[in-house]
């Protein structure tokens, strides 16, 4: 529907296909309306404010580096394997700029790759993922497993 | 710059853990309490919960851990959704009925919750009880059986019915949801409906969509059971099965869109061929009309009695074929004169296609 929209505006009226977009480390973008359109944060301005397209929008949460990858993901319709190549940190830069844009699609797609990638994952993966450091000593860890046995019955186990 | 994202990355927004959380099965959602302090009672608050038997040795085990994770959350969080899958057969319902009255009676969940589905083989008692939820939007069963009295869950939009059994005892005239005024969405796959309705009703006044498919009513396969619907607003509608009831209708629907029927099997049967033309004629606003090449097969066997029907569809604009995989890869496809002109007579302007999965593309046709 936002893409149709896009569409719509695109054929309308030429200038108005691309937005320029301010990245948090100064680079201007100039980004297709279509994809700019799910970025709830830039769209409501734009819709509110009939805004000049060529005056760039800051977003000074957002790198340019992040900024690419979810233009990417977005042009190519959130696709899996072009997923897969990200680090763990741009999985997590992805999904913060995802909640700050508000765009809604992307931040369930990437919070589900997340979830995919920990599922099943020991407990140092998991605080590496996350750059946790575990506070517990090593009674206070026994003792939550003890308290919280079911659910950790199995895991004893394997 | 890369050490200030670092740092932004090292503790992540509760909202956006949640939200990870909340795509991960409950299990694992609960064993994040081993990370760290801070991670001990995330799980508590979760605003979704995937419980899952999977994970679990068996069904006593899961039991256990259903029992846990919903008395030991935290009471004042709410809960958004609720998602249960029970591969193992269970001797009894004990489990999800007990699930369910903790949606009842925990005001947390009970005023919050908008999704619940539920997948278990086994004998449901008490599902009734969700009448009292007031934000319950979207409700999916799946291989549940229960006796049912017209459902009554007034806030429903989205009902999705997969695999169930209904035991509706003696009563011939069924309303299943005319206590469900706010619906519009309706799926009915692979269901069957026991008892001795002869007339089962929809009334569904804002329902959009209906699919219907592989639906049993009375067990029997040649019931003359009628299914009328009391849908002025309906506008997909979707049927696919290997038999066809007779549907009817008092007020013509005439906000509808596209109707899709996939018939798995054909014969020189006049009672279908009567079933089709009826339903076609309900279906008489559509702009979109899939049909099975089957279907167009049944309509040739009674060309004499199609030359006197008039043709049903005012607005269509667009005739699409349904070709399952097995059927030849031929281009091209015979329409007898008479149906084509059955199914086209009113429109002027129309195009034909086959229609596979998602793909269509012209097709070239043939006057048999």
């Amino acid at each position: 529907m936002q893409k149709t929209e896009g569409e719509e505006s695109k054929a309308e009226n030429e200038e108005v296909k691309q937005v320029t977009l301010m990245t948090s480390d100064g680079v201007k973008m100039k980004v297709e309306i279509s994809i700019v359109y799910e970025m709830e944060i830039v769209r409501s301005f734009i819709e509110v404010n009939d805004a000049d397209h060529s005056v760039p929008f800051p977003l000074p949460n957002v790198s340019s580096h992040t900024l690419d990858l979810i233009i990417e993901l977005v042009k190519n319709e959130y696709d899996d394997e072009f997923m897969k190549t990200f680090s763990h940190d741009e999985l997590k830069e992805v999904l913060v700029a995802a909640n700050y844009l508000n765009m809604k699609t992307l931040l369930d797609f990437i919070a589900t790759a997340i979830a995919n990638l920990l599922e099943k994952k020991s407990v140092e993966f998991i605080r590496n993922f996350f750059n946790i450091v575990n506070d517990f000593t090593p009674e206070e860890e026994a003792e939550i497993r003890k308290t919280n046995e079911w659910v950790f019955q199995d895991l004893d186990e394997d | 710059m890369a050490k200030s994202g670092e740092d932004r990355l090292s503790t992540l927004p509760i909202e956006l853990i949640h939200r990870i959380l909340s795509f991960l099965d409950a299990a694992a959602a609960v064993k994040t309490c081993i990370l760290s302090k801070r991670w001990r009672s995330i799980w508590k608050c979760l605003p979704v919960l995937n419980l899952d038997d999977n994970y679990f040795q068996d069904t006593y085990a899961f039991d256990y851990f259903v029992d846990h994770i919903l008395s030991l959350r935290d009471d004042s969080a709410n809960l958004y959704e609720l998602n249960v899958v029970c591969h193992e057969e269970l001797e009894d319902g004990d489990v999800i009925d007990s699930i369910i009255d903790h949606v009842t009676q925990t005001p947390s969940i009970l005023s919050h919750i908008q999704v619940l589905t539920i997948q278990a083989e086994c004998v449901v008692q008490n599902l009734h009880n969700l009448s009292i939820c007031q934000s319950l939007t979207t409700l999916e069963l799946s291989e549940i059986a229960m006796e049912i009295t017209p459902f009554n869950f007034p806030s429903l939009k989205c009902f999705y019915l997969f695999d169930c059994r209904f035991e509706s005892g003696s009563e011939t005239f069924f309303n299943a949801f005319e206590d469900c005024a706010n619906l519009e969405q309706l799926f009915i796959d692979d269901c069957f409906f026991y008892g001795e309705i002869q007339n089962f009703q929809i009334v569904a006044p804002k329902l959009i969509e209906l699919r219907i498919s592989h639906w049993r009513v009375d067990e029997v396969f040649d019931s003359d059971c009628v299914i009328e619907l009391f849908t002025p607003k309906l506008q997909l509608f979707r049927y696919h099965d290997s038999y066809m009831y007779e549907f009817s209708t008092e007020e013509s629907l005439s906000f509808v869109e596209e109707v899709y029927i996939d018939m798995d099997e054909f014969s020189e049967d006049k009672d279908l061929f009567l079933r089709l033309t009826e339903l076609f004629e309900i279906m008489e606003s559509a702009k979109s009309v899939f049909l099975s090449t089957s279907i167009i097969q049944v309509l040739s066997m009674f060309s004499k009695e199609l030359a006197e029907e008039s043709s049903p569809f005012s607005r269509v604009e667009t005739i699409k074929l349904i070709k399952d995989s097995s059927s030849s890869s031929s281009s091209s496809y015979a329409v007898p004169s008479t149906v084509m002109n059955y199914l086209f007579g009113k429109s002027t302007e129309f195009d034909i296609y086959e229609w596979k999965g998602t793909k269509s593309r012209s097709i070239q046709i043939c006057k048999g």
